[in-house]
């Protein structure tokens, strides 16, 4: 729960009030303080109005919600059809661009819902030059406080009255007249819903006289017969906030004039208030605009502010800023040190390309004085080829080995019959030895010169005394 | 002032700036950097491409170079396959000398026929053949030693395309047929 500032400017008075919402039905209220001068101030004279009055007042809340003054601002009741809340921003905004006053200045615009029937809409729209609006933004914030909420004085007011008096019975049609200081607005509702809006320029200092409270007179009257007319509606009940210089007479006045029962707004009635710890002053009761400045924080039916967005959103703007210019340069950054990356490889790469190229034609000229070589080693290898097959098929090797091969394992007793060889591999033999045994043993021998690749006795026979064994053998 | 317009403070202006800025950025830097990455690695293929011939090349001539070092020792070895042949005028010197060779082992010589010069085989070598058929007579130790004749003494080489070999008597009878390649001079 924060404390919460309320401020009420008017054009030679300075209202402040110091509260803590607690819940909807509980708002405590802990300071109140007010302030005028008989003149109309300048910018800095106000600085310094506010800063006393907060000072003397002993606030301590800096969050401030602000009502300015009626005659800063255009408030009125724009009816339009259903439709997409961008185009219905657009229209309001160019409505508000056909008023005089913004001939040449920006408008700052705020609006809000207040009646919807079937498909059409009534917006209760407020609005004021942009340079106003910074120039109570610029007052409030060299007071020493950051506004939060900025509205109408009178809508406030309103908002207040809905609030105080939401028990009335939602089918009966009741006037609210906001006087302030050179205005009078007229808000006419029906429950929650508003119907109806008129402001015209006669304030409470022209009610004194008695010639101007007559015009007053008429002009409600004149408002009341208006809305009889146009809406068909019959207005039940009248609320007037109370101003200390206004005539003792003035309800008996109103209600003689347009024939309905009015009362001045009290909130010392208003259970939903809890001041018992403040020693309040009479106007305090007596004004709802501070009341429903409080209330703004709570109420969402209501919402007027006429904060700019960009000084709203002027933080995040700033972060965007910052955010935006970090991602600016780091993409520059980035891409600059991607491109000088790729483009210094790029270079070392070309210039790589062009020592590889010249060496592949150095290369290529050694090949070509290598090509001669080439053919004069193959001639050769092939000759070198041809001359150690031709060396093995004639080599003498052979022929030591078929004869020693053959008579080197001879052992007593046995005799070389008969020997042929057919010029290739296989040699043929016959030998005659004492018996069988000794043949094997000379067919082992033969195998253990490893000079063959097959020794095999193909037949044995038998001649007188002499055994007789056919021999194949095959030269490795 | 322009009516009908929006009130649109500095910083939104700027940061709106800042938006088409770094979209800007990014769409310029996306063309560049890809246009350059694309280069470089087209670059990089062309590169590697002449490498691998470079290295291909290196290879080939190391392999020429080699095969230039190999030629002498390939010389050599045909200089020495070639040694290992008779040269024509070796083979009448062997064959004039041949039946005193075999006497002084033992052997005895019935026959000798020298055959006619045969032509050369196909290919790159001069060569040409002669056969020599041999009639002998002798003890199995004869034989022996005119092998150890053939395998050790002679440096030539020489191929034997047939024997016949007959034990009689104590004798050996042996016919053989020898095949005397020989070089033809250059």
């Amino acid at each position: 729960m924060n404390k919460i500032l309320v401020i009420e400017i008017e054009k030679n008075q300075v209202k402040a009030l110091e509260a803590l919402i607690k819940s909807a039905e509980n708002i405590e209220i802990i300071n109140f303080s007010e302030t005028s001068t008989p003149n109309t101030l300048d910018d800095p004279s106000m600085v310094l109005l506010i800063k006393d009055l907060l000072k003397s007042g002993k606030f301590k809340a800096r969050k401030a919600i602000v009502g300015l003054p009626n005659e800063d601002l255009v408030t009125r009741i724009i009816e339009l059809p259903r439709m997409p809340a961008k185009d219905t921003y657009k229209i309001i905004r160019d409505e508000f661009y056909t008023y005089r006053a913004f001939k040449d200045d920006f408008a700052v615009i705020s609006y809000t819902p207040v009646s919807i029937r079937d498909d059409r809409i009534k917006y209760l729209t407020v609005g004021s030059k942009r340079s106003v609006i910074l120039r109570w933004l610029g007052i409030l914030k060299r007071s020493g406080l950051k506004t939060i909420i900025l509205e109408d004085s009178s809508v406030a007011a309103y908002r207040a009255v809905r609030y105080l008096y939401k028990e009335y019975p939602g089918d009966k049609q009741w006037c609210y007249i906001h006087v302030s200081h050179d205005e009078t607005a007229i808000f006419i509702s029906q429950g929650e819903d508003l119907l109806f809006y008129r402001s015209f320029n006669f304030g409470e200092k022209d009610l004194s006289q008695s010639e101007s409270l007559h015009q007053w007179l008429r002009e409600i009257n004149n408002t009341f017969s208006f809305f009889s007319k146009e809406f068909a509606g019959s207005i039940c009940k009248t609320f007037i906030n109370k101003l200390p210089d206004f005539r003792s007479n003035l309800l008996e006045s109103l209600k003689n004039s347009t024939g309905i029962s009015s009362e001045f707004i009290n909130l010392e009635s208003c259970a939903q208030l809890n001041y018992s710890n403040v020693n309040l002053a009479d106007s305090a009761f007596q004004n709802s605009s501070l009341l429903g400045l409080t209330l703004s924080k709570i109420d969402s039916k209501i919402l007027i502010n006429l904060i700019p967005e960009d000084i709203k959103n002027k933080g995040k703007n700033i972060f965007k800023v910052c955010a935006y210019s970090l991602i600016t340069l780091s993409l520059l950054a980035g891409f600059s040190f991607l491109g000088y990356y790729l483009q210094t490889n790029r270079e070392v790469t070309t210039s790589n390309i062009e020592i590889t190229t010249t060496n592949i034609s150095a290369l290529s000229e050694s090949l070509t004085e290598y090509l001669p070589v080439e053919n004069e080693f193959n001639h050769l290898k092939q000759q070198d080829d041809d001359w150690k097959v031709l060396i093995n098929k004639y080599s003498r090797k052979e022929v030591y080995k078929q004869f020693s091969g053959v008579f080197a394992k001879l052992t007593k007793g046995i005799i070389i019959e008969s020997f042929s060889f057919d010029g290739e591999k296989n040699i043929y033999l016959t030998i005659s030895s004492p018996g069988f045994e000794p043949a094997y043993q000379y067919r082992d021998a033969l195998i253990n010169t490893n000079f063959f690749t097959t020794v095999v006795i193909r037949d044995f026979s038998q001649v007188g005394a002499k055994y007789l064994s056919s021999m194949e053998l095959i030269l490795k | 002032m322009d009516n009908n317009k929006e009130f649109i403070s500095p910083l939104v202006k700027i940061h709106k700036f800042l938006l088409q800025a770094i979209l800007g950025i990014i769409i310029i830097g996306l063309i560049s950097v890809g246009s350059l990455t694309f280069i470089y690695f087209r670059d990089i293929t062309r590169l590697n491409t002449l490498a691998s011939s470079l290295k291909e090349k290196e290879q080939q001539l190391q392999a020429l170079q080699s095969m230039k070092d190999t030629i002498p020792s390939i010389q050599d070895s045909i200089e020495n396959s070639r040694k290992k042949l008779f040269t024509k005028n070796e083979v009448a010197f062997f064959q004039k000398t041949l039946p005193q060779t075999l006497i002084n082992l033992g052997l005895t010589v019935t026959n000798v026929a020298i055959g006619p010069e045969e032509a050369p085989e196909p290919g790159s070598f001069e060569i040409a053949y002669q056969k020599l058929s041999l009639s002998l007579r002798g003890s199995e130790n004869s034989f022996l030693a005119f092998a150890k004749y053939l395998e050790n003494t002679l440096q030539k080489e020489i191929k034997l395309i047939s024997i016949n070999l007959v034990f009689d008597r104590n004798n050996y009878f042996v016919n053989l047929v020898l095949l005397i390649p020989y070089s033809l001079p250059d």
